[in-house]
């Protein structure tokens, strides 16, 4: 069968702001249950709204990210459904006049644009906890803020899933508005996903699946999905058009709710938030503090520091590694050497991964210090990675810690001498191949020689005393 | 206008959070045809064509709206709010168990 | 010596000059209270206990000398949908029947920090939703001028609670007439402010384009007073109020009075006042129609001129009404759903229960009519809602070609005076005509004062004046006309000294 799947996305994205979109309650995960409360989000009898200031910033920025059309002139909607995580019966969204319309995202793997339809401000809703016999209710998350980001069904499989999601929260991490966690709800998306047979030209309906929370997650479920719709097109069986959740241990969708019995949502225009309009000053003000945006900033990479893109990609992931990336090597000019280190040495010391790059202690002026000891020579890597190890953690001068802990180069001749000695003393049955396989003694005695300080021994003086001394010997065992 | 079902009737119910007996939305039916006076007087009234005339006038006066600083306000009544909930389980509030 | 006639400036006075000491005032008040309430029946919840208290304060505080502040002195009244922490807000409505609010809505507030003492919560219609008391879900209000008569509403209480002299004034909610109909039927004054003038926070609003807390008082004077006080603070919630530079209306009303004695001239010559032929095309009572004439004739006595103008869509505007309120009560009224607040069913099963089941047992039967007609428009009439949207726009036109050729208009409040409980009430069309007069200025958001006129020996009558947007100070100056030269107010009243 031919078959094309269509996917359309639905992404909510959690600002980080001081407080709520609505109220000054304060906008953080509490380990307290209704801690940050207030009437406003406890939709209250009596109390009002008054929209944030930085949640509209957010989100114009955002937007513009996105390449949207801003809309100036703007004002907020009431949509009605009756929940108990939805306080005032109402939440208040942009239904018919979103903040940004028509943007778009480009997919560099998959080469194509996805299209952005609307980017809109709205409230999150409190958060139930199910237990055995109850619904528990904290109304902590009520009132957070939200941007919802809705695309055009362009995307067609899940490798354009993930890229899509992958270069979204690239993208959004460079304006510092939210921390975009997929696994602690601060990143969510809902796929909606049907399926057309070519050949016959019939579809299957638009199935929206929620409730996955994580990029293998969604991955995942948009295969499970398309598989199970393929299924029906190919069974003749008829589906009806349903909001299905994900189950992360079974890996399969469930039906939620059917979509025919919802309720109306009996939207209108909120009365108690006066229209939004945005000057052209202000418009204008955002955009030019937009920061490099990251394909932007990858193909500047690419060819000002003339990387590979697997190197680049992971050096634009976030403002923070890109900006240490380049601060460094304004100290030190090694950009292949940094970026390796980076990839490899840096981020396995790092618990957080790239996102640890925001708090690093150690700073680029030190580290390029570090990059400069190795490319002039004066340390081996192995030292190099020793003194990353302490740095990372202290941010202290590489020099220094060289310094202080005697990991300085042995390159005093005698000293490699005595060195040699004793290992040749401790090691006398390696001695027995020295007729026959020279080489590969010294390379024996190579190798415990830098084991035994670390690597700091001069690897050019350490193999002319190891042949020194071994020559001795073999004399001296000639002459007995 | 026609008279609406009581099925009909008892789905604008539903769309109310309300649950009506048949006595009560029978009772509807003629308040709705009451409503349908009223409603009949605005026949003559010209519609605005675009969105942005609906807009226009939508407000009372024409101010746009201010915007509220990021900055914490704290509630100093918080075990009042917690305590007003018909059920509660420590500081939680309690539903009965919604199939999510 | 009855201190109900005086304004609080003058028990202000009496006070200072130590004629009257306020724990004997309060006295006053709380014994009349006990005499009459169980009749009248204009309380949810009284708070009697306290105000001795705070007279002895207050006594204490005059014996230091020290200055009042605006409104010490002051018993007042809040009616039962506005916030006052710490008491029941129950709106009249089994749904919120042991709500204790949590916090002071900004009126109330701005009142006790200027003196004012509570006496407690007023009677209403449930949400705010009627016109008569009788949908309180508690008890229904009888008029303090005649017993067997209702004291109109939605803030029926409160007209009451003033009428009866209960306290100096009640702070009373206002959106198609709820404060100017009740304060005409019972004799009082009532004032519906412009809309953005008032803070909204703590008003448990079902109509939020149109809600406006204001106030009834016996004379035009502590009106103004209160105004001044309640106007919206710069640091006001609300965040719908027009932002402005606060008003003295109280002294701007002295200045007047002042200027235009020391000029010799009447209190209202200058000011041109329009008579709108279409409100008076509704069939009055014969005695409002008496009392009416005599209002027109103290306002003309008082030097002002009267034209004959007209406003074309009036008669759209008790349907635009209807529609809009509906619709924005259904919007307002979902968050009563049995959850965080509020009154639960005893017996549930399912979340659905808990909704249906908590609202079913909450709501009165006005209320759940209004919110299923409500959803009704919502569904299947959205085209009269954006009609509704247009009457609105075309109201505010008529009334501002109205405002050049005029300062104010003046209608009737009500075309009939107060009525026998049931008499009424069985039609919801006959109900809804209550409101034909003081919807009108309610679509525009302009403000709007009713005054008592006529002979004070009949039923009440109240004048409606109707103001431009902000024109406060000139509605008050027309205010203090119509209610001077009668026969219910001291000549004295006329000199604020």
């Amino acid at each position: 069968m031919n078959f094309q799947t269509v996917i359309g996305l639905e992404i909510h994205v959690e600002l980080n702001t001081k407080t709520k979109i609505f109220c000054g309650c304060k906008n953080e995960a509490s380990r307290e249950p209704n801690e940050n409360i207030c009437p406003t989000c406890m939709g209250y009898p009596g109390s009002l709204p008054r929209l944030n200031q930085k949640v509209v910033d957010y989100a114009l920025k955002a937007a513009m990210g996105l390449n949207c059309e801003i809309q100036r002139s703007t004002h907020m909607d009431r949509k009605h459904y009756f929940y108990p995580d939805l306080p005032k019966g109402y939440q208040i969204t942009q239904a018919a006049k979103p903040l940004g319309i028509n943007g778009q995202l480009y997919l560099e793997k998959a080469k194509k644009t996805v299209r952005i339809q609307r980017i809109h401000m709205e409230e999150d809703t409190a958060k139930m906890m199910h237990r055995k016999e109850s619904t528990e209710i904290d109304y902590n998350r009520s009132g957070v803020p939200l941007i919802e980001i809705v695309t055009a069904p362009d995307i067609s499989n899940e490798k354009e899933l993930l890229e899509f999601l992958e270069e979204l929260k690239n993208l959004l991490s460079f304006f510092e508005i939210s921390d975009l966690k997929m696994e602690e709800g601060s990143l969510r998306c809902d796929l909606n996903i049907n399926v057309v047979d070519q050949d016959r030209d019939i579809k299957t309906p638009v199935m929206e699946v929620k409730n996955l929370n994580s990029f293998k997650g969604a991955v995942k479920a948009c295969l499970y999905e398309q598989r199970r719709l393929l299924e029906t097109l190919e069974t003749g069986c008829e589906l009806t058009k349903e909001t299905r959740g994900w189950d992360q241990k079974k890996e399969e969708t469930k039906t939620l709710r059917k979509k025919e019995d919802s309720l109306e949502y009996q939207y209108f225009i909120e009365p108690e938030i006066l229209p939004l309009q945005l000057s052209e000053g202000k418009v204008r003000n955002t955009a030019s503090r937009i920061p490099e945006l990251p394909q932007k900033k990858r193909s500047r990479f690419k060819e000002q520091y003339d990387l590979p893109d697997y190197d680049v990609r992971i050096l634009t992931k976030n403002p923070y590694v890109a900006d240490f990336f380049e601060q460094t090597v304004l100290v030190c000019y090694a950009p292949k050497r940094i970026s390796n280190w980076i990839m490899t040495q840096l981020l396995s010391e790092m618990p957080r991964g790239l996102e640890g790059f925001k708090e690093l202690p150690l700073k680029p002026k030190d580290f390029g210090k570090l990059m400069a000891l190795m490319e002039g020579g004066k340390i081996p890597k192995k030292v190099g990675e020793k003194i990353l190890k302490e740095i990372i953690i202290t941010g202290e001068n590489p020099k220094r810690v060289l310094e202080n802990r005697n990991l300085g180069p042995i390159t005093d001749e005698q000293e490699i001498r005595e060195i040699v000695k004793e290992l040749i003393n401790k090691h006398r049955k390696a001695l027995q191949d020295y007729q026959k396989k020279p080489g590969k003694t010294i390379n024996f005695f190579m190798g415990k020689g830098m084991e035994r300080t670390g690597g700091r021994l001069d690897p050019c003086k350490l193999r002319e005393a190891i042949k020194q001394e071994l020559l001795l010997i073999n004399q001296q065992k000639k002459e007995e | 206008m026609e008279r609406l079902k009581i099925d009909e009737i008892k789905k604008l119910s539903r769309q109310s959070g309300l649950r009506l007996k048949d006595k009560e939305a029978v009772k509807l039916q003629e308040d709705l045809e009451e409503l349908s006076c009223y409603l009949s007087k605005l026949e003559d009234i010209a519609v605005p064509e675009t969105y942005e005339a609906i807009e226009e006038g939508y407000w009372m006066h024409k101010n746009k709206t201010p915007l509220r600083k990021d900055r914490v306000e704290d509630f100093d009544q918080k075990e009042r709010l917690r305590r007003n909930a018909p059920k509660r389980n420590q500081n939680y509030v309690t539903v009965p168990k919604v199939m999510d | 010596m009855d201190n109900q006639r005086l304004t609080i400036q003058q028990i202000q006075k009496k006070l200072i000059d130590k004629k009257l000491s306020a724990e004997e005032l309060f006295k006053e008040t709380l014994d009349k209270i006990k005499e009459k309430e169980h009749k009248i029946r204009a309380f949810i919840s009284l708070t009697e206990e306290e105000v001795l208290t705070k007279g002895r304060a207050l006594d204490r505080k005059l014996q230091k000398g020290a200055s009042l502040g605006n409104l010490e002195g002051a018993l007042y009244s809040v009616k039962d949908n506005i916030m006052v922490k710490n008491l029941k807000c129950t709106c009249a409505s089994e749904m919120l029947k042991n709500f204790i609010a949590p916090y002071d809505g900004e009126s109330v507030a701005e009142v006790n920090n200027a003196g004012g003492i509570s006496l407690g919560k007023t009677n209403m219609d449930e949400f705010a939703m009627g016109s008569t008391t009788e949908h309180s879900a508690f008890k229904v209000t009888r008029n303090p001028r005649d017993y067997r008569r209702l004291a109109g509403g939605s803030s029926g209480g409160s007209a009451a609670a003033v009428a009866a002299g209960f306290g100096q004034f009640s702070l009373g909610t206002d959106t198609g007439g709820s404060i100017r109909q009740p304060a005409a039927l019972s004799g009082v004054l009532g004032i519906k402010p412009t809309y953005g003038l008032v803070s909204r926070m703590g008003l448990v609003s079902f109509a939020p384009s149109m809600d406006q807390i204001g106030i009834l008082a016996n004379n035009a004077w502590d009106m103004a007073r209160v105004l001044e006080t309640i106007q919206g603070p710069a640091s006001s919630k609300d965040y719908t109020l027009v932002r402005r530079k606060p008003v003295a209306y109280h002294r701007r009303l002295e200045s007047i009075v002042e200027d235009q004695e020391s000029k010799k001239e009447k209190l209202l010559k200058g000011i041109t006042i329009g008579i709108p032929g279409e409100f008076f095309e509704i069939p009055l009572e014969k005695d409002v129609e008496k009392a009416l004439n005599q209002g027109m004739e103290r306002l003309k006595d008082h030097g002002a001129i009267l034209i004959s103008l007209s406003i074309p869509h009036f008669h759209y505007s008790l349907s635009a009404y209807h529609v809009l309120t509906m619709v924005e009560a259904v919007s307002n009224l979902a968050r009563f759903d049995g959850v965080a607040y509020g009154n639960r069913a005893s017996k549930y099963e399912s979340i659905i229960d808990v909704v249906e089941k908590s609202r079913g047992q909450g709501f009165g039967d006005e209320v759940k009519r209004r919110l299923i007609l409500g959803n009704y428009i919502l569904s299947k009439e959205k085209v009269s809602l954006a009609r509704a949207k247009r009457v609105q726009e075309l109201l505010k036109r008529d009334f501002q070609k109205a405002f050049q050729q005029a300062d104010l208009l003046f209608t009737p409040t009500t075309h009939v005076t107060a009525f026998k409980p049931g008499k009424r009430s069985n039609s919801p069309v006959d109900m809804q005509l209550l409101d034909q007069l003081t919807v009108p200025a309610s679509l525009a958001g302009l403000p709007a004062v009713s005054v008592p006129c006529g002979n004070p020996e009949n039923l009440p009558v109240g004048g409606q004046l109707i103001g431009n947007y902000f024109d406060e100070p000139v509605l008050l100056r027309g205010a203090l006309g119509i209610e001077t030269l009668s026969e219910t107010m001291d000549p004295e009243q006329i000199k604020v000294r």
